[in-house]
C-alpha cells in the first residue's frame, strides 16, 4: 500500500500515514481525486497556491499524471514557509 | 570541503559552530555568516518549524550546489533548527567561506534567499491556544529573484 505523508497545512487535513489507498488508484491524478472525496478539506488545500506533491521524494512537476504503485511514498506539501 | 548541512531539533550555539567551521578552513580570506533568530512579536509565544526528513536535506544540498557553481567557495555551513522555539533562539546559521570577501558575502546572501524561498520548511506561530501557519512572503520571492538576472 502506498504511504501518504502530509506536511504544512495538509497536516490539518490528515496525519494518517496508514490511509488505505484503494488498489484501483494507479496515478497521481486518481489519487488527488480520491483524496478530495475522502478527506474533508483536502481539495481546498490542494488548490491553494504553492501546494505540491512528491513521489518518492521527487517533486511532481509534470502536468500529466505520474503512475503510483503500492511501494511509493507520496507526500503532500502546502506552500513553503521558508527557512 | 563538502558543504556541512545539519537539520536538528536540538538547540545549537551559532558562535561555537562558526568557530569550529572557521578552524577547518585552510585557504579562505573571508568568512561571512548569518544567524537567524526567533523574532519577538507581540502575542507570539513560540514558533514551530517542521520539515520533510530526507527531502528537505536534499533540497538544501541542491541550493548549496547552485552557490558552488556561482562562486569559488572553500566551505559552506548550514545549520537549521526544527521543532518548537521561543524568542531569541537561533533558527538558522549560514556561513560561506571564500578566498576573497565579495564571494563570501554574496554566497551567504544567496544561500539565505534560497533557504527562505525554496527550502521545504513549514512554520507555525503559537499565540496562547492558537496556532497559525506562516505563509510565504512576497518579499522572500522578490529577494530570490535578484539572483536570476
Amino acid at each position: 500500500m502506498a504511504q501518504l505523508l502530509f506536511f504544512g497545512r495538509f497536516t490539518d487535513v490528515s496525519t494518517d500515514t496508514a490511509l488505505a489507498v484503494p488498489d484501483s488508484i494507479t496515478n497521481t491524478q486518481e489519487l488527488t481525486d480520491w483524496l478530495s472525496e475522502t478527506l474533508d478539506g483536502f481539495r481546498a488545500e490542494w488548490l491553494r497556491p504553492g501546494a505540491r506533491m512528491a513521489v518518492n521524494k521527487e517533486l511532481v512537476i509534470e502536468s500529466a499524471p505520474v503512475s503510483v504503485t503500492d511501494d511509493d511514498e507520496i507526500a503532500f506539501m502546502s506552500a513553503l514557509s521558508g527557512g | 570541503m563538502t558543504p556541512v548541512i545539519e537539520i536538528s531539533d536540538q538547540p545549537f550555539d551559532p558562535e561555537t559552530r562558526l568557530a569550529d567551521f572557521r578552524r577547518q578552513l585552510t585557504h579562505s580570506g573571508g568568512l561571512v555568516s548569518f544567524t537567524g533568530i526567533v523574532r519577538g512579536e507581540d502575542g507570539v509565544d513560540a514558533l514551530e518549524l517542521s520539515h520533510f526528513e530526507g527531502f528537505t536535506q536534499a533540497q538544501i544540498e541542491a541550493i548549496t550546489r547552485k552557490a558552488q557553481m556561482r562562486w569559488p567557495l572553500e566551505g559552506i555551513l548550514i545549520i537549521h533548527r526544527v521543532g518548537k522555539m521561543i524568542t531569541n533562539e537561533p533558527i538558522v546559521l549560514v556561513a560561506a567561506a571564500s578566498k576573497h570577501r565579495r564571494e563570501a558575502f554574496e554566497a551567504a546572501d544567496f544561500l539565505m534567499d534560497y533557504l527562505k524561498s525554496e527550502a521545504p520548511f513549514w512554520k507555525q506561530e503559537y499565540s496562547g491556544e492558537n496556532q497559525t501557519w506562516i505563509e510565504p512572503r512576497e518579499r522572500d520571492d522578490h529577494d530570490k529573484k535578484r539572483w536570476e538576472t
